[in-house]
């Protein structure tokens, strides 16, 4: 019998790859422009910048329509396009009191100083699927234009600042101070170490940062669903615009170069019986662009991997930092795609041992 | 072609930045130096998936040269898909350096789950890919853990698992990975390869390196060290043992061989792993 | 073994894997002497060795007997790698251009059993290797076929005694390379058994 080893795969991959993009473009429409990706599909564009690590929607948009909307892989080639750029400098820290504001809600009073701004949002809808999009979507566009320009001239009364709930019960003595890095010091830099544990709070907000979405929100709800002990309440969530702010490599002087959309959410949690006078403790998240489960997601995993005594999944941080990057996961779960014949013969091997150690040992009747 | 002017254009001579080439360099230096020990380093996305052999790639891309001559192979195969995607890359943004399937003509030889059948010499350089390189997380998830077991030489939880396995099943149940002890000291982990290659990393000529990208670990088996599959004096190290199988191409009988399933009755044949190795073979055979 | 040709050397990026390549072959195999395609003389060797392996991200320290002299080497360093200067106890490499430990050497970074890669590495600049009037070790361990003898001249016996004594318990210890007037090099590794004067 003549056999011929199956080979060829450089042909295999490229075939494969003209087969995907085939399938992406198979139907009637217009191709997609970056620009339309990265204006209405803005929340996608966000997540996805978040999980790559990398803050430009541009190079986003491209991404999500390269992968044809897959948002790992669409990750992964940020990520990977990351490592081409040379870092250049650490930003300086700002406070996000001053954020240009868009949208921001408190949960644990009903009325705030500045007040509940619901800002854009479809928490409060109806969700009814928008039939109205087979059939006329420019009617839809060309309503919500018409609406900008009078929006705009409402947001201009937006005040500049707000000031943060979280402060306000700090300088009431109701909130700990969690153990933050001391002033000066250079945050760790996970893209540049690899994470050893206990890990320092720096490192722990960035991997979360990083984090993938549904992972994150996985995790966080195991807590929250009774799998841990933290009792959330959502201090404060706000969306909105801060500066990027450098050092001159100069003169050192502050500069702002840019601004980015951030979400940042503060959640309290109930006292713990420590030694001392009893307070909230508080977890903290922030996440690139528009992604409010991820922040409250990331602010409750930020307090969990916290807790004293670790006892629910969500509380070991050794667990949670090391499974919620989904570049990571993404790429093992799929590496199981490739070949493992070379393994599993070893296993056939040590099997077959196995089985013929255990017939040699039983009766041929015992057999089942 | 097109996509070829643009990488070379964009990108270094082996496309990582020079500062994360230092850092792969500094690591794989101790790593060397401290055999079997896994320093941990600040692994980067390449333009791969985490787990298609990221490590093996920042290390081939830290140390290759334009003179070097490069063989890619995946369960020993140049051919498969994944070891000539990395292959191409390789090539791609180090322009200069040769490409081989010949074992023999390679300088830098990357590869997941295989070390050749051809003895490799002194002027060659294994880089291996891990998926897991902590060969104490089949007994202990923990890496705070592991790490104290390393750094305290204790290794009972892991004896007592091999022990355990020969009580119940008559030998260790480890198949391929299976675990050694580097220089009479660390335990380490070999990467996926199968029994048949643990005794070729022991006192050999060549250097190898481990790369795991996902895990953010490099550690090494520097040329002419100690390297023991862990067992027991009275349960001998085996490998795997084909039952007088040989190659259905190439006729050889001492060699890793591919059970491949040919009909649905389980009729079945074997191949050659390392098919670099079979071809030749075959060609000096006049078959 | 790599032979370059001249225009890649133009390119310091190229250069960089050129010399890198050959320290790798140098820490897989101590004792054995290399040599790097450019150097003439043992200070370009140095610090082209520097270059491939260390930034912004490392810190250094340089011991010396004349104070100009040390402050030359860190000025050297500092434009060559970017390092940060920092105490001989603090710093990730150690260079003794004199090849004279003054000392100094016994306070050099050993590592800790959980992260014994903290261990310095240290770079003595010295007259020759392996020549006739050096002085003789014999060594074996990961790297070397049986055993080998090589011999340094123009360090002390007091320094590779100290030497010995950092690296007594593995996986402590340090690296060391040494290298000489003609830009050749040479690496003993902590894991290498080393007896003098044999």
């Amino acid at each position: 019998m003549g056999y011929v080893a199956v080979s060829g795969g450089l042909e295999a991959i490229e075939q494969s790859n003209i087969l995907f993009n085939i399938e992406r473009y198979k139907g009637k429409s217009r191709p997609l422009e970056v620009s339309q990706v990265k204006e209405q599909l803005y929340l996608l564009v966000d997540r996805v910048m978040g999980e790559g690590g990398l803050y430009s929607p541009e190079l986003a948009s491209i991404a999500i329509i390269q992968s044809g909307g897959d948002t790992f892989e669409a990750s992964l080639l940020l990520r990977a396009h990351r490592v081409t750029l040379s870092r250049l400098t650490t930003s300086l820290p700002i406070t996000t009191e001053r954020m240009r504001v868009i949208r921001r809600i408190s949960s644990a009073f009903q009325e705030i100083p500045g007040g509940q701004i619901l800002g854009p949002t479809t928490d409060y809808t109806i969700r009814l699927l928008q039939m109205e999009l087979l059939i006329s979507p420019e009617e839809e566009w060309t309503k919500y234009r018409a609406l900008l320009e009078d929006a705009n001239i409402r947001l201009k009364n937006i005040p500049r600042s707000f000031p943060k709930i979280v402060k306000i019960l700090k300088e009431e003595g109701l909130i700990e101070e969690p153990e933050n890095q001391a002033s000066g010091e250079p945050p760790f830099d996970i893209t540049k170490h690899s994470l050893t544990f206990p890990a320092p709070r720096s490192a722990i907000l960035q991997s979360l940062a990083r984090g993938e979405t549904g992972g994150l929100l996985l995790l966080a709800y195991s807590s929250m669903r009774g799998y841990g002990n933290i009792h959330p309440t959502l201090g404060e969530l706000r969306v909105g615009y801060v500066p990027l702010i450098i050092a001159h490599p100069h003169n050192g002087n502050p500069y702002t170069v840019g601004e980015i959309k951030v979400t940042e959410a503060e959640v309290i949690s109930r006292y713990e019986t420590a030694e001392g006078l009893p307070r909230f403790s508080m977890g903290y998240g922030a996440c690139f662009g528009q992604n409010e489960i991820k922040a409250i997601s990331m602010a409750i995993l930020e307090r969990c991997v916290r807790t004293k005594n670790p006892k629910a999944p969500a509380e070991d941080q050794e667990f949670v930092l090391s499974h919620i990057d989904g570049i990571e996961s993404m790429g093992f779960c799929n590496h199981w795609k490739l070949p493992h014949y070379v393994d599993f013969q070893s296993d056939l091997d040590r099997l077959r041992k196995a089985q013929n150690k255990w017939r040699a040992s039983k009766k041929p009747y015992e057999e089942a | 072609m097109k996509r070829l002017d643009h990488i070379e254009m964009f990108y270094n001579f082996a496309f990582i930045n020079d500062e994360v080439k230092r850092e792969v360099r500094r690591a794989i230096f101790k790593a060397i130096a401290i055999p079997g020990y896994q320093v941990p380093f600040g692994s980067r996305e390449m333009p791969f998936a985490r787990g298609w052999g990221t490590g093996g790639i920042q290390i081939t891309l830290s140390i290759i040269t334009p003179t070097d001559v490069l063989k890619v192979i995946d369960q020993g195969s140049d051919e498969s898909v994944n070891a000539e995607n990395i292959k191409r890359f390789v090539a791609r943004v180090s322009p200069g350096i040769g490409i081989t399937t010949d074992t023999t003509q390679a300088t830098i030889i990357q590869t997941r789950h295989r070390i050749p059948e051809e003895p490799m010499r002194s002027d060659q350089i294994l880089v291996l890919q891990v998926p897991y390189p902590e060969a104490l997380r089949e007994v202990e998830p923990s890496e705070v853990e592991t790490r104290r077991m390393h750094a305290e030489g204790d290794y009972g939880r892991m004896w007592l698992y091999l022990y355990e396995d020969i009580v119940r099943f008559g030998e260790v149940r480890i198949s391929y990975r299976y675990p050694v002890r580097v220089n009479e000291h660390y335990i380490m982990d070999p990467s996926p390869i199968p029994r048949w290659d643990v005794p070729k990393l022991n006192m050999a000529e060549s250097l190898f390196l481990f790369g795991a990208g996902r895990e953010k670990r490099i550690y090494a088996v520097p040329p002419f060290t100690r390297v023991e599959p862990l067992t027991f004096e009275d349960h001998p190290f085996r490998i795997e043992n084909f039952n007088g199988a040989k190659c259905k191409l190439c006729g050889s009988f001492d060699t890793y061989l591919n059970e491949i399933i040919m009909t649905e009755a389980g009729e079945r044949i074997f191949l050659c792993s390392d098919t670099s190795y079979c071809k030749k073979r075959r060609k000096q055979l006049g078959v | 073994m790599v032979k370059a040709r001249k225009d890649v050397l133009l390119d310091p990026i190229i250069l960089h894997h050129l010399v890198f390549r050959r320290v790798l072959e140098a820490i897989s195999r101590p004792g054995t002497i290399m040599e790097l395609p450019v150097a003439k003389t043992g200070e370009d060797c140095l610090l082209l060795i520097l270059e491939s392996l260390y930034d912004n991200n490392n810190t250094f320290a340089v011991i010396s007997v004349e104070e100009s002299y040390r402050k030359m080497w860190s000025e050297n360093i500092k434009i060559r790698t970017r390092s940060l200067e920092t105490s001989v106890e603090e710093a990730d490499f150690v260079v003794f251009p004199d090849g004279k430990g003054k000392g100094m050497l016994s306070q050099v970074r050993r590592g800790n059993y959980l992260y014994p890669e903290l261990g310095a590495t240290v770079f003595f600049l010295i007259e020759g290797l392996s020549d006739n009037r050096g002085i003789p070790l014999k060594i074996s361990g990961p790297g070397i076929k049986g055993e080998s003898i090589i011999a340094l001249n123009g360090i002390g016996k007091e320094d590779l005694e100290i030497l010995q004594e950092l690296n007594k318990e593995f996986p402590l210890g340090v690296e060391s390379i040494f290298i000489d007037k003609g830009g050749r090099f040479l690496t003993l590794t902590r894991a290498v058994r080393v007896e003098i004067g044999a």
